[in-house]
């Protein structure tokens, strides 16, 4: 038995490599039906319709290339910024049409008085049927999408846009759909209301900043931090005012409803102004759009006293002005461990492993009477 | 002739009647008196602690915590209808929140925490003679260990500190029986589950640790539902 098995060794079990190939093998592959090229831009948005599948790739050379919903927003409207489409199961015609309107593929919507169906961009030239990318300016589609608003609107709307793969640029004839893609914007061009409450709090290490959200449509925030002493000394914790009325704890100061705050910050922020004004003074930003705080590290903060400003972003990217401005302050703190320190010495740690003697004992002699039990009752068993 | 005739029919209705009667037996549910057997007893347990040092009295003090534990205890001793006694393991979790002070005492916006993991090792007497034997559905529970607290604090997200506290541990406990609440159902539960009898329960308890230890000691009380398997 021993020569055998000396002989003979042991094979590796190949079933489970095969298997695990196989998986890694699978996940590597696309899905079926999907296109896939160089870059992996695949799959359609979600609200695109019709024979030919569109895809937003870009807004002004952002990526869009993500699954679900892609929002074009002020700032894209008012500098025009490119849209790049992705088309997909191109027919063999020689144009695309493009158009903002209802019903776009009839010749009726096309032909009627009052343009119902505005040509955005005519004739671009079909030179290949998968992966064709076409530009078009976000402020473009936004104008022709409704001739009674002035410039980039304040308004959201959900826009048609249908590409139409034709002979002749310009027909009104009927398009069958695999000759066309229609696809809904999400076009949002009103920047949600900035953040109120601000107070800003005391802290070594983390110091909170609490707001209230202003309006109902907000993605994120960002909080922008302007380091200058200002004229403040922190506050005494008499003069702090609660941060909640109804949970009266100390979080620190806000200004009131003037422009800056004259406590503290070199005056840059200012509330009312545009984020783009103050981007060098962006500090951090907190992602969920129920957030009502956030913990400002102190690393943030040069010096002992600083500015703070909060804006809501929508998920369309509109940035809402500053919100008023608080004071944040960096204090010394002393926390739990410390005060266990300060008046017995040492934070006693009492581990019961790294422990040695008396403390020891102590911790180990409940399991040897356990232990010791334990074993007496299986003797008395067997 | 007539005679023969009566007999044989009355012996055929009694010998039918019979088989109908071993019929009826066939189809009849077993008596339901199935009883398993029982090894643990199950503590599902919540309440309000604060251990009693100056410290956290100062930092923490208005933070009652919600201590949630869960013990398992093994029965080692059946006196039938009288009282089981128990070893058994209890861990538990709670965490409290406050803010940092300043250097004048004042509160500042930095939060501190502590947050406490109870490990214990128990004996259990549990006596069940009243509501077993007296009809009256109360429970009376005594309960004597040795505890090894974790504790891990920090302030700010930095300054961080662990360490054991261990010591005593002890408890007295008063327990309504369920099952005298609603037999049917507790059989029921036996069956299906395996559970022999269920109580809720309210529980004083304490804990004294060494000297050495961070004085995570004190007393509170905690409300569950216990279950006996």
């Amino acid at each position: 038995m021993t020569q055998l098995l000396l002989t003979r060794p042991r094979r590796p079990a190949l079933a489970p490599l095969a298997l695990g190939a196989l998986s890694a093998a699978l996940i590597a592959l696309p899905s079926p039906g999907a296109a896939q090229d160089d870059d992996g831009t695949t799959g359609t948005n979600n609200n695109s319709s019709g024979g030919v599948s569109i895809k937003i790739l870009s807004i002004g050379g952002e990526n869009q290339n993500t699954v679900g919903d892609v929002w074009i927003g002020l700032d894209a409207c008012q500098n025009n910024a490119e849209v790049e489409f992705r088309l997909d199961n191109v027919p063999d015609r020689e144009v695309f049409d493009i158009y903002v309107g209802s019903a776009c593929n009839t010749t009726a919507a096309r032909d009627q008085e009052g343009d119902d169906c505005e040509l955005v961009r005519p004739g671009v030239e079909i030179t290949v049927t998968q992966d064709l990318r076409i530009r078009i300016g976000a402020g473009d589609i936004i104008e022709a999408a409704d001739e009674n608003v002035e410039g980039c609107g304040s308004a959201s709307s959900k826009p048609n846009l249908w590409f139409l793969a034709v002979d002749n640029s310009g027909t009104s004839e009927a398009v069958d759909s695999d000759d066309y893609g229609r696809l809904v914007l999400n076009v949002d061009t009103d920047p949600p209301d900035a953040p109120t409450r601000i107070r800003g709090g005391r802290g070594e290490n983390e110091i909170p900043v609490t707001w209230s959200n202003g309006s109902e449509e907000v993605d994120s925030f960002e909080i922008y931090v302007d380091s200058g002493e200002g004229t403040g000394e922190p506050p005494s914790d008499a003069s702090v005012p609660p941060s909640d009325p109804d949970a009266g704890g100390d979080a620190g100061t806000q200004a009131g409803s003037g422009q800056t705050n004259s406590e503290c910050g070199t005056g840059a922020l200012r509330e009312g102004a545009t984020a783009d004004s103050v981007s060098g003074y962006f500090a951090t930003s907190e992602g969920s759009p129920t957030a009502t705080s956030t913990e400002l590290s102190s690393a943030n903060i040069e010096g002992r006293v600083a500015a703070v400003a909060v804006v809501a972003i929508d998920e369309a990217g509109n940035k809402s002005t500053l919100s008023e401005v608080a004071c944040v302050y960096v204090v010394p703190t002393t926390g739990l461990k410390d005060l266990v320190e300060q008046n017995n010495g040492e934070y006693p740690q009492g581990c019961p492993c790294a422990a040695t003697g008396p403390a020891q004992l102590d911790a180990a002699w409940p399991i040897g009477l356990a232990l010791t039990a334990l074993a007496y009752r299986r003797r008395k068993r067997s | 002739m007539m005679r023969a005739m009566f007999a044989s029919l009355f012996a055929i209705s009694l010998l039918a009647s019979s088989a109908a009667a071993q019929q009826e037996d066939d189809l009849a549910p077993p008596a339901r008196n199935f009883e398993s057997a029982e090894r643990l007893t199950l503590e599902l347990r919540i309440g309000p602690y604060q251990p009693r040092f100056e410290e956290f009295d100062q930092l923490l003090g208005d933070d009652d915590g919600l201590l949630l534990s869960l013990e398992l205890d093994v029965i080692g001793f059946r006196l039938d209808d009288v009282l089981y006694l128990s070893g058994g393991g209890l861990i538990g979790w709670a965490k409290y929140d406050g803010n940092a002070i300043d250097e004048s005492g004042a509160e500042t916006s930095e939060e501190t925490e502590l947050e406490i993991i109870p490990l214990g090792a128990l004996a259990v007497l549990r006596v069940d003679a009243l509501a077993r034997k007296l009809g009256i559905p109360f429970i009376l529970t005594g309960k004597l260990g040795y505890m090894w607290w974790h504790h891990s604090t920090e302030t700010g997200g930095t300054d961080r500190a662990t360490g054991w506290s261990l010591g005593l541990g002890y408890a007295g406990q008063i327990a309504l029986d369920l099952d005298s609440l609603d037999q049917a159902q507790a059989r029921v539960m036996d069956e299906e589950w395996g559970i022999n009898h269920s109580f809720v329960f309210f529980e004083v308890h304490g804990f004294e640790p060494t000297d050495d230890s961070l004085d995570l000691g004190g007393m509170s009380w905690v409300a569950g539902l216990g279950f006996v398997m």
